[in-house]
């Protein structure tokens, strides 16, 4: 069966490029542009993987986080951060969260495959990226 | 303050419990033309007082002993209520741990009676308000420099959010153009002839470009504010210089250039932050490998520096054309870049080299370039052995 992965991204272009390129390769996918409806997806769509935006409308991706870790329903999802910020003080603070991975905008893809491959494989590693 | 108008008297506070002391004084002062002076005089210690807490002078003359207090304790009392007037130390007695506490309660200066005279009053009077004034200037210059000071950490700061938002504004759109290149690279919405997959190709570069300058605007504003702390720790550099030229293999692959190492067997630990030292690695070779012809040759070399001990350098020599002398003491400098070559590739922001030196310098290390022209350069850097 195909793996859900639950896209939380306020950006419409970069959601549709990461839905296109997951869905090419057998990823089934979700999307929520705001903090409010990736809740909402979160606990509905029961995703193996959530990619994580941190600056979003309607709340803080890292708050987020915090929330799916509490959960009983997405604390054992794996989350990977993406954000365009370079504050160095947000990678630890993500990580601290129970991140599984970490990567600034531009990503590379195939890292970010790899990462979430690796995630939904082996929920409970972090992967030092 | 008296203003610097002749005609505007010098308003002095006489505290002279000696009416005879008072006279004479009152009379010395009268024979001065220049400045004229306007005299209060108060006949005792409490008088003193009270007349300097209800009156503006500009300077104050004081006896030593007044009655049963002394000078001493006028100034005492007067600095605890916080009266600003300068005075100056009229004395009897002359002893050199008399004058000293006077000073040091606040006096600014103090003429022995047996010396008083018109001129050493002038003097004395003359000099008290002018270092009163300097002193004052000198306040208002610290207090202006405080706001100045303050002004400008402001200032930083905004100008710290201002690239952060920039560098997240200008992310975003970049993220998105460069994912859907690769979409249409990977043949996700149909296969491509290739002159579009060329095209593609150059588009994905130009996105790398900005993204890579974005960085570089990123990292000079932080390097420039202070805001670039660094993790250093005792590290190898063998497997970082590994790691950043398997990275960088494929670049060199694409022009034929060989990509070699010399790491001595013996290199000792560094004191390093790893992720700033593979960005100058990244930079230097990824430069040297930018500026070499096709099959030529990039050589990484590493080991205890002998002029320097307790330091390792790392060398990076290209075979390129190399670099003119009168163009490489400037190098390293921001915004620099080597005199444009139409036929050279995109110079880029002239940031690179400029973050390198200043992220060597945070490890108290040292970066230097040599060069000769037709044959290359070598861009070295230390870094302290650890332990």
């Amino acid at each position: 069966m195909n793996k859900t992965v639950l896209i939380i991204e306020d950006d419409e272009n970069i959601s549709k490029a990461l839905e296109v390129r997951l869905n090419a390769r057998g990823y089934q996918t979700a999307t929520a542009f705001d903090a409010i409806m990736g809740m909402q997806k979160a606990f509905t769509s029961s995703p193996d993987a959530i990619l994580l935006d941190i600056a979003m409308p309607g709340g803080n991706g890292l708050t987020l986080a915090e929330r799916f870790k509490s959960s009983t329903k997405t604390q054992d999802v794996p989350i990977i951060f993406l954000t365009a910020s370079k504050q160095p003080e947000l990678r630890q603070k993500a990580m601290a969260l129970g991140g599984t991975a970490f990567f600034e905008k531009p990503y590379d893809f195939n890292y970010l495959l790899a990462a979430l491959r690796a995630a939904i494989e082996h929920p409970n590693v972090c992967l030092p990226l | 303050m008296p203003s610097s108008d002749a005609n505007i008297p010098v308003k002095v506070l006489l505290v002279e419990d000696d009416e005879d002391d008072a006279v004479i004084t009152r009379a010395l002062l009268e024979k001065i033309s220049v400045p004229r002076f306007e005299i209060d005089w108060a006949a005792s210690y409490d008088a003193g007082l009270e007349r300097m807490k209800e009156h503006h002078h500009d300077i104050g003359l004081l006896d030593y002993n007044l009655g049963s207090q002394s000078g001493i304790d006028f100034l005492r009392e007067a600095h605890i209520d916080h009266q600003q007037t300068p005075i100056i130390m009229l004395t009897g007695q002359g002893n050199e741990s008399l004058v000293l506490q006077a000073l040091e309660s606040g006096a600014i200066d103090y003429i022995p009676k047996r010396n008083i005279s018109s001129e050493n009053l002038q003097r004395a009077i003359c000099h008290g308000i002018e270092k009163i004034r300097l002193q004052e200037e000198l306040v208002a210059h610290q207090r202006q420099l405080e706001r100045t000071n303050n002004e400008l950490k402001q200032r930083t700061d905004e100008i710290q959010r201002f690239y952060h938002l920039l560098a997240h504004e200008l992310k975003t759109p970049l993220t998105a153009a460069s994912e859907f290149v690769n979409i249409l690279l990977e043949g996700i919405p149909g296969s491509l002839n290739p002159e579009q997959t060329d095209y593609l190709h150059l588009i994905r570069g130009c996105c790398g470009h900005l993204d890579r300058n974005i960085n570089d605007l990123y990292e000079i504003t932080r390097l420039e504010t202070g805001k670039l702390s660094l993790n250093q720790q005792p590290e190898n550099l063998t497997p970082l210089v590994a790691d950043v030229l398997h990275y960088l293999a494929p670049k060199a692959q694409a022009k034929n250039i060989t990509l070699n190492t010399y790491l001595s067997p013996n290199l000792p630990p560094v004191m390093m932050d790893v992720q700033r030292i593979r960005q100058v690695l990244l930079n230097l070779v990824g430069n040297a490998l930018k500026f070499t012809e096709k099959a030529g040759t990039v050589f990484v070399v590493a080991g205890e520096d002998p002029l320097c001990p307790g330091r390792v350098r790392v060398a990076i020599q290209d075979t390129g054309k190399g670099i003119p002398q009168s163009q490489l003491a400037g190098i390293f400098e921001r915004l620099y870049q080597v005199e444009k070559d139409p036929s050279a590739a995109s110079p880029g922001l002239g940031l690179g080299l400029f973050i390198c030196r200043e992220l060597v310098k945070l490890h108290e290390g040292t970066m230097s370039v040599t060069s000769t022209l037709g044959q290359g350069s070598t861009f070295s850097f230390t870094l302290r052995c650890a332990g």
